[in-house]
C-alpha cells in the first residue's frame, strides 16, 4: 500500500486489513505528516522513502519489500480508503485455485453506476489507451485493487514512478503470459478520494510519461 | 578583419581549446568533446568566410545562410532538449533506486515484518 501525505486516514485503511489477518506493507512515499507512525500503531510494516518519489515507485518498493518478506500473493490496495477489505477474498481465490496468476479489481463489471459520470469517461479513456499500447481487453485499467501471485509480482520492475506506473503494470503484467482476470470490486468514492485521486488534468500527463518512456527505454 | 570576427574568433579558438582538452583529458569517452570541436571548428569558417554559409545553404536548397543558420540551432536546441530529457529520467530513476533500496534495507534493520499470512 503506498501513501503519501495519508495520516488523517491510514489507520482506518489498515486496521479492517489486519482484523483479518493479512499482513500489511505501507510504503510511506516521503510523508510530512504522521502517516508512517498511524501505520506502524494499526498494525502494518512500514516501509519510508525518504523523499517522496510518486506512487509508482512506492508501488515497487512495497512489492520488492512483500516479496523479501515471502509473500506468496501480494495484494495492492489504495491508502485512501476507497477499497474495501472484504473483497480481497474474491481477488486471492484465482490466484490460491492457480486459476490465475494476475487478478485486477474491476469497478465496471457490476457496480459501475455508482462511479461519478467524470471519472467514468476518464477510466473509459484509461481502457481505450491500456487496450492499443498493451493490447489486452479490460473494463477497468485503472483500479489499484490487484492481487499477483509470486511469480507475477517478481516480474514486475515498475519505471514510471508516478501515475502513469498503472498503465505500466498492467503493461508487464499482460507481457508475462501468466493467466489474468478481471474480478469485480467495489470503489467508494467519497470527496477525500476524489480529491486524492486522478484528474482529468493528469491524463495528459500519464499519456506522456508512458510513451516517453516507451520510446527511450 | 571586422569588429564580429575580431571579437568571435578569439571566443570560439578559447572554446576550442577547452573542447580539446577534455578530449585529452577523458580521451575514453571521445564522442561530446569531438562534436564541440566539429561545431568550433564549423563556427570558425563560417566567421572567416561568411558567404560559404550561403554557398552551403544553397547547395542544401535553402536561400540564405541566415536561414541556414537559425535552422540548425532550433534543430539541435530540440536535439538537445531530447537527451536533456532522457538523462533527467535516467537521473531520477537513480534516485528512485536509492531511495528505495535505503527504505527496504531501513525496514529491514528495524525488523518490520507484516503480521499475517499474505503481504
Amino acid at each position: 500500500m503506498a501513501a503519501y501525505n495519508e495520516g488523517g486516514v491510514i489507520a482506518g485503511v489498515v486496521r479492517p486489513l489486519v482484523e483479518l489477518g493479512y499482513g500489511v506493507v505501507v510504503v510511506d512515499d516521503g510523508s510530512s505528516d504522521e502517516t508512517a507512525a498511524c501505520a506502524r500503531a494499526a498494525g502494518a510494516a512500514v516501509v519510508r522513502h525518504a523523499i517522496n518519489r510518486g506512487q509508482g515507485a512506492a508501488l515497487q518498493s512495497g512489492l520488492r519489500y512483500a516479496l523479501r518478506q515471502g509473500a506468496r500473493i501480494l495484494v495492492t490496495f489504495d491508502a485512501d480508503g476507497q477499497h474495501c477489505a472484504e473483497d480481497i477474498p474474491r481477488l486471492v481465490r484465482p490466484i490460491a485455485g492457480r486459476a490465475a496468476d494476475i487478478v485486477l479489481g474491476s469497478r465496471f463489471l457490476e457496480h459501475a453506476e455508482d462511479v461519478p459520470a467524470a471519472r467514468r469517461l476518464l477510466l473509459r479513456l484509461a481502457v481505450v489507451f491500456t487496450g492499443v499500447v498493451s493490447g489486452v481487453r479490460l473494463t477497468d485499467a485503472h483500479n489499484g485493487l490487484r492481487a499477483l501471485s509470486r511469480r507475477a509480482a517478481e516480474q514486475v520492475d515498475l519505471h514510471l514512478d508516478r501515475m502513469a506506473h498503472a498503465s505500466e503494470i498492467i503493461d508487464q503484467l499482460v507481457r508475462t503470459g501468466l493467466p489474468l482476470v478481471e474480478v469485480s470490486v467495489t470503489v467508494r468514492y467519497t470527496s477525500y478520494s476524489l480529491q486524492k485521486g486522478q484528474r482529468a488534468g493528469n491524463a495528459a500527463r500519464i499519456v506522456w510519461d508512458y510513451l516517453l518512456n516507451k520510446i527511450s527505454r | 578583419m571586422r569588429l564580429f570576427q575580431l571579437i568571435a574568433l578569439p571566443c570560439m579558438a578559447a572554446m576550442l581549446l577547452v573542447s580539446a582538452r577534455s578530449l585529452v583529458k577523458t580521451p575514453a569517452r571521445p564522442l561530446a568533446p569531438l562534436a564541440w570541436i566539429a561545431l568550433w571548428l564549423t563556427g570558425m569558417v563560417a566567421v572567416i568566410y561568411p558567404d560559404s554559409t550561403t554557398q552551403l545553404a544553397r547547395m542544401l536548397g535553402i536561400r540564405r545562410g541566415a536561414d541556414l543558420l537559425v535552422y540548425s540551432a532550433v534543430l539541435a536546441s530540440i536535439a538537445g532538449f531530447y537527451v536533456m530529457s532522457v538523462r533527467l529520467r535516467q537521473l531520477s530513476r537513480e534516485i528512485t533506486v536509492l531511495t528505495r533500496e535505503v527504505a527496504l534495507l531501513e525496514a529491514e534493520r528495524k525488523k518490520e515484518i507484516p503480521p499475517g499470512p499474505t503481504a
